[in-house]
């Protein structure tokens, strides 16, 4: 037999067994058992796509302020800014992260600017407060009050920010109001997911229109 | 009408069987002849041929399976006059004339023995398919065979073009290997 040529495969191929060929035509039922799976996988990928794109958005809408502030985290920790945080608006909010980091920034320019004076002053600055009387008040333990003064209303959660961060004041605005804003920012990300899971829906659509065509 | 039915008006001669596979087959034809004309008009004029080619096989031949049978006289057709039309763009429409009138003196015994290897070939292929899993063996036929395109194979079978391309890269490697062990010279 002559060396095995593209053409006289192909030639070969044409005499195969008609049962063979007959059977290859008899999947013509097959894009209809396709068609009832479809919907099914393409609403399955769609609820993954709406679960990601929610995931993303949450994550960027609620946790921002926690990663921007990660790294002041340490450097809080190591000024002991728990003197200065209020506990009772973050956890009302049950966003304590955004106060420690606003709080970490405030706080670590505390240290820099008062390194002794934020341990050793505030008792005695407090002890002004509640003693007016007391005469025996130096000018460095007025001047360390003042600094203090300064740092204490960034602890509180609308003021600071506005000083610090005016960007991401309206946020601080909403989480003063507790869990309304946690789960206002839930809302606008389910919004935005449905958005692009609605988008991804017409382009598909369109797409397979386009295929049909 | 079944096919044993149509076969039987073909062995009485009677024309109806020809209206009758054209309205049965026509558009089974035409398909074939066009994937591989890639061209109306002129997978018209082979499915045309066709019945004329059937008239005359049958009898003596009486297929098992009348769909493989015509589907096979319209591959066979198409590829005839798509090689004729890549020889005649090629050199010339009076080279490719004067190839096909020599071919009439000189085919006969050639002719001849290529078609018994081509049979011979076409069995040993058949065989070989025949131990390859279902689907890969009907992706195979609608490839080669009916020569489908990769896209419409795949919306077929209800799978991706990627899956397609791979069975068939496989079931190629395979049969090459088979034909080897065959003692077919493969290059």
């Amino acid at each position: 037999m002559n060396k095995l040529t593209n053409e006289t495969l192909f030639d070969a191929i044409g005499e195969l067994d008609e049962d063979l060929i007959a059977e290859a035509r008899e999947t013509e039922a097959v894009p209809a058992k396709k068609a009832s799976r479809f919907p099914l996988r393409r609403a399955m990928s769609l609820a993954a796509c709406f679960a990601a794109v929610f995931a993303v958005s949450a994550l960027l809408l609620i946790s921002p302020l926690s990663l921007s502030d990660k790294a002041a985290e340490g450097e809080v920790i190591d000024a002991g800014p728990s003197e200065h945080e209020s506990p009772g608006p973050s956890q009302e909010t049950g966003l304590d992260f955004s106060h420690e980091k606003n709080g970490g920034k405030d706080e670590e320019k505390t240290a820099e600017e008062a390194d002794e004076p934020t341990e050793k002053v505030p008792e005695e600055t407090h002890g002004e407060e509640l003693c007016p009387t007391a005469d025996t008040k130096s000018a460095e333990r007025i001047e360390a009050a003042d600094a203090e003064k300064s740092v204490e209303p960034v602890m509180t959660d609308g003021e600071v920010n506005k000083g610090n961060n005016q960007s991401s004041a309206p946020i601080y605005a909403e989480d003063s109001n507790g869990t309304e804003g946690k789960w206002l920012k839930i809302g606008i990300a389910a919004g935005i997911a449905a958005l692009v899971t609605a988008v991804c829906m017409i382009a598909a659509k369109q797409r397979n229109g386009k295929d049909k065509k | 009408m079944e096919d044993a039915a149509l076969v039987t008006l073909f062995f009485e001669r009677n024309e109806e069987a020809l209206v009758l596979a054209e309205k049965q087959y026509g558009a089974y034809c035409f398909t074939i002849a066009k994937n591989i004309l890639n061209s109306d008009p002129d997978a018209e004029e082979c499915v045309n041929d066709v019945w004329l080619r059937a008239w005359n096989a049958i009898p003596p031949a009486r297929p098992a399976v009348l769909s493989s049978f015509l589907g096979k006289i319209a591959r066979n057709l198409a590829i005839d006059r798509c090689r004729k039309k890549q020889a005649e763009k090629r050199a010339g429409g009076e080279y490719a004339l004067s190839l096909e009138e020599l071919n009439e003196c000189t085919g006969g015994i050639g002719m001849a023995t290529e078609d018994a290897e081509r049979m011979e070939l076409g069995a040993k292929i058949s065989a070989f398919l025949r131990g390859e899993p279902t689907e890969a063996r009907k992706i195979f036929v609608c490839r080669y065979f009916y020569c489908d395109s990769v896209k419409d194979i795949a919306a077929r079978f209800g799978i991706s073009e990627a899956k397609v391309k791979s069975a068939l890269f496989r079931t190629r490697g395979r049969l090459k290997t088979y034909l080897e062990k065959e003692g077919i010279p493969v290059s």
